[in-house]
């Protein structure tokens, strides 16, 4: 019995040298199903089994979205960077590989990876309670400045996205100083902000968009260069007054670095096909996100700009670890 | 009406129904194997939804999550795992039953139970979801963690033998959900420069080690000093409860379900902490002739109606303010956002039909449990015929597939070897297992709201105590857990105390 | 063993636990900025927490002894009820460590060579190597019939993601 085991798996690990070998041919890419990492839950996963469900229809096996969260990212980030670079794992990655990196929660950067594709960008927004009387931005602002009261701000944990975002856009309105940063668990910010408890948050603009409906709460601005399509009438930061602010989260796809180019080519491909698609650009209105497509040189150009921009900002706030 | 006519129309389609139990059978299936959750379940039927129909996608995600929270107490009640955490306090009495040949029983009584606790949460759903929203926007932080603290006092009643012991494993508890990343400061805690270990330990691949790992290997231990217990006949009788077991425990339930649905309501809690409160209620008030913890019905009754209760009180800050409780109403809320539903005070005036189609869906789907499980009972007692080794050796495979389907990681499945063989050797030492789920289950929660109202308050101690929630909540802590060591004092020679 | 002897033992390992898991905390974790209360305050109040806890233990555990060795001089019968003869402490041992064996086996070949085949090579070992059983067709159909029903009804039926396996995957 012992020496049957044995000599069955002998040959299982002959067929696992065999199959190995036969993988790199590109131009049947791909021959089984392709794994795609997702990072954290929330919209990235809700967005990412979307991009995978449709992405199966254009390639000849399926996108499989497995979810790997923890360690804000790094787990999952980790996986696909010690997976074979054969394009049957990539990862549905956004700018937590810098805050990642820079955080010191990770030994490799953005370069471990190839960029496939950018797909969407997400825009935080900036929201008060509607009974705190800031109509604008600028209201807040002299509100906090001409009294020596602090601003209580909910974003997600120290060393976050979120948390970034919101330092520095308070940084460019020149009340850095006078800023308490309350942690919230993502979903989590609304409540507290109707509750009163703290007087601003910086989310996502979906958790907001039915509270200002009602008129509970205002959305004073979005942090990206352009408005943003879900709220045509929100000013972005920096027309409301905090010069210079242009922060935004994109989320794209990309594989270990040494995948072939021609590997890459049929993902981006597949992923082009399914962002344009109906269903796509409808859940882009719903969910809240922006599509913004971009191919792998463009994509590979803003990762790395970001990156830097990041790098500097963390180095700024004392969170630099790397 | 109109609306409710249209949301009928809606739901009663053969698409409609047929996700309800499809969701509600999935959900019952994972619910039941310990490892696989309900929130795993609705991450892989979210995809489905994508291409429904609204009303046919509302029904698929809320079947599954109903049924999930319900099949938890399938495996809870025969073998001694909660298959979900919501259903861990059920272990303590329901495995009681199995063992003394009322396995039928109790898992009839779970599931008549989950339905009413459901039913009377969608009752409160629909008659108070304004108030009961406006009701859990004043548990804050400092609200939320007295709240938490009472929920952890509960191991005064689950250590009745030595508080000393049980304080040492909630105390054991608490500590290993301390590990891995913290979200607050993005600080890493012993993770000792691994990436792996900033994971953390996972609350399902600790609960699967704490109650499955021993398990088996005292099985094993059993059969191979041939002293396994031959399968009796006896033991896999289907006695269904009678009108008489549920009236009994009529008013119990009522308080359970009001109970589930009121922390249900509030964020960031969820069904693990009502159904231990539920539990630690019934036994300070049970005056069933068997004691609670030794096979009782209403140790079954209580935590069964609270976790179910919990699904309607969760739907409430869903639905009326756009947020997600747990892990799996977040998923929800995704599928609801995917077809243009966007929870918040605007759904309810701009579209009316799809809250009715909610009630419906919750409803169609509670009925759906009730067919399948009753249906169900008397396949799943067969399993008890099973001798106990091969049962022992089939678990191991599903909890090792279940730990690693929590996150799609090895790590959980070599976790969850260390703890369980941490549990045995704990339970060798008479410390029990119990209590360390509930620090497993309270820990972050605790740590997080001490720290977010440490903050908030700018370092005023006086946060913990400045609303009414917050004494009240942290005044029965305090009581219950003086009062064990007021006995303790009085009777200082009390062996074993 | 006395039970008071076991709980010597459980209260010493607890508290050994205990200090390391403070200095460790101490060393590893930083304060926190000020005006928080930092990462470094719940692990490290927890572990003094358990310190304390099981120095009662133990202290206890003393008391006891002195109670009990007392009363042993009155009354001589043996306390079995918690006493394990040595031949079943070593059956506990070793199925301890085979469990655990098989549980850190199981999930190391899920990942190198895929769910199906380690299911079907994790059954027969534990179903032999562990339990002694040497019936080939019980053998045979638990793991055939396991292996079929879970990649069924998990990978299939409810769409569960199956670790394919990274040395070789057949499935």
């Amino acid at each position: 019995m012992k020496t049957t085991l044995f000599r069955c798996l002998a040959a299982a690990s002959v067929m696992a040298v065999a199959a190995g070998t036969s993988v790199a041919k590109a131009e049947d890419f791909p021959t089984k199903p392709v794994e795609m990492t997702v990072l954290f839950g929330g919209t990235a996963q809700t967005i990412g089994q979307l991009l995978a469900d449709l992405m199966s229809k254009n390639l000849a096996q399926p996108v499989v979205p497995v979810s790997r969260a923890g360690g804000g990212g790094s787990v999952g980030y980790q996986y696909v960077h010690g997976m074979p670079g054969d394009g049957y794992n990539i990862v549905w990655n956004s700018n937590s590989i810098s805050t990642g990196y820079h955080g010191g929660k990770m030994d490799f950067d953005y370069k471990a990876f190839k960029p496939i594709a950018k797909i969407s960008v997400e825009v935080p927004a900036f929201a008060v309670r509607a009974d705190a009387g800031w109509k604008t931005l600028q209201d807040m602002i002299d509100d906090i400045k001409g009294s020596d009261k602090k601003l209580r701000v909910g974003a997600s944990g120290k060393g976050s996205f979120t948390h970034l975002t919101t330092i520095a856009l308070l940084d460019a309105m020149g009340i850095g100083d006078k800023v308490i940063h309350v942690p919230y668990d993502q979903g989590k910010a609304p409540v507290e902000l109707l509750a009163g408890r703290i007087d601003a948050a910086l989310q996502w603009p979906g958790q907001f968009i039915s509270h200002a409906k009602a008129g509970t709460i205002n959305i004073l601005c979005v942090t990206s260069a352009k408005r943003v399509s879900s709220l045509p009438d929100t000013p972005t930061c920096d027309e409301a007054g905090a010069k210079g602010i242009n922060i935004t989260m994109w989320r794209g796809l990309a594989a270990p670095a040494d995948t072939p180019d021609e590997v890459i080519a049929v993902l981006e491909e597949a992923a082009k096909k399914a962002s344009e698609s109906e269903q796509f650009v409808e859940a882009s209105k719903t969910v809240g996100f922006e599509r913004d497509f971009a191919d792998h040189t463009a994509f590979g150009a803003e990762i790395a700009s970001d990156d830097e921009k990041i790098s500097a900002l963390m180095e700024k706030l004392g969170l630099k670890q790397q | 009406m109109d609306f409710l006519l249209n949301a009928l129309a809606t739901s009663f389609t053969p698409v409609s129904l047929v996700a309800v139990v499809a969701g509600t059978f999935i959900g019952l299936v994972f619910g039941s194997i310990p490892g696989l959750t309900f929130t795993v379940a609705l991450a892989l039927v979210l995809p489905v939804t994508f291409s429904l129909e609204s009303t046919p996608a509302i029904a698929l995600l809320l079947g599954t999550y109903i049924g999930g929270m319900t099949g938890g107490s399938v495996s809870a009640i025969l073998l001694g795992i909660p298959g979900t955490p919501s259903a861990a306090a059920t272990v303590l009495d329901g495995y009681q039953m199995t063992r003394r040949g009322k396995a039928a029983l109790a898992l009839g009584t779970a599931v008549i139970v989950s339905t009413v606790g459901g039913l009377i949460s969608l009752l409160v759903m629909i008659v108070s979801v304004d108030f009961v929203a406006r009701m859990a926007l004043r548990f804050g932080p400092a609200e939320i963690f007295a709240l938490v603290l009472f929920g952890l006092s509960t191991i005064c009643g689950l250590s009745e033998k030595s508080l000393l012991r049980g304080m040492i494993a909630g105390v054991i508890g608490l500590m290993i959900m301390t590990m891995g990343l913290d979200e607050i400061d993005g600080v890493q805690r012993l993770t000792f420069g691994t990436i792996t270990l900033q994971q953390g330990v996972n609350l399902l691949v600790a609960m699967i080690a704490l109650f499955a790992v021993p398990h088996i290997i005292e099985a094993f231990v059993q059969y191979y000093r041939g002293e396994e217990q031959p399968v009796r006949a006896a033991d896999v009788n289907v006695e269904l409860p009678r009108w008489k077991d549920l009236r009994e425990n009529f008013w119990l339930m009522i308080r359970c379900a009001l109970m589930g649905t009121g922390i249900g309501a509030i964020p960031g809690t969820g069904g693990p902490i009502a159904a231990f409160l539920a539990y630690a209620h019934a036994r300070r008030s049970s005056k069933d002739s068997i004691p609670l913890g030794k096979g009782s019905l209403a140790g079954v009754v209580a935590p069964e109606t609270a976790n179910n209760a919990v699904t309607g009180g969760t739907m409430i800050p869903l639905l009326a303010l756009g947020i997600p409780g747990d892990p799996a109403t977040a998923i929800v809320l995704s599928g609801l956002l995917i077809h243009g539903l966007v929870p918040g005070p605007m759904l309810f005036l701009e579209h009316p039909d799809t809250i009715y189609s909610v009630y419906i869906v919750i409803i169609l789907s509670y009925i759906a449990v009730l067919a399948i499980q009753l249906f169900g009972i008397r396949l799943f007692v067969q399993l008890l015929r099973v001798p106990a080794h091969m049962l022992a050796v089939a678990i191991t495979v599903m909890c090792g597939f279940g730990a690693f389907a929590v996150r799609n990681s090895v790590f959980d499945v070599y976790t969850m070897g260390i703890l369980g063989v941490l549990a045995y050797a704990l339970m060798r030492a008479r410390i029990p297992l119990t209590p360390i789920i509930l620090g497993l289950v309270l820990g972050p929660t605790l740590e997080r709201e001490f720290r977010t109202a440490y903050i908030l308050s700018e370092g005023d101690p006086m946060i913990y105590v400045s609303s009414v929630p917050a004494v009240i909540f942290l005044a029965l802590a305090a009581l219950v857990f003086a009062m064990p060591a007021l006995k303790m004092l009085r009777k200082p020679k009390n062996r074993e105390a | 063993m006395r039970a008071y002897h076991r709980d010597r033992i459980t209260a010493t390992a607890l508290l050994a636990f205990a200090i390391v898991w403070c200095v460790v905390v101490w060393q590893t974790i930083p304060v926190g900025s000020p005006g928080s209360v930092g990462p470094r305050a719940f692990p490290l109040g927890l572990g003094i927490l358990l310190a304390v806890l099981s120095g009662l233990l133990l202290v206890r555990a003393q008391v006891r002894k002195r109670i009990e060795t007392a009363a042993d001089e009155a009354d001589d019968t043996p306390d079995d009820s918690t006493s394990m003869s040595g031949a079943h402490e070593g059956t506990y041992l070793r199925m301890v460590f085979s469990v655990f064996a098989v549980i850190v086996a199981y999930g190391f070949l899920m990942e190198k060579i895929g769910f199906v085949l380690a299911t079907l090579v994790t059954i027969p070992a534990m179903m032999m190597l562990v339990l002694g059983i040497r019936d080939p067709l019980r053998i045979a159909g638990m793991a055939f019939g396991m292996t079929f029903g879970c990649w069924l009804v998990f990978g299939k039926l409810l769409g569960a993601y199956l670790p394919p396996g990274t040395w070789l995957s057949l499935f």
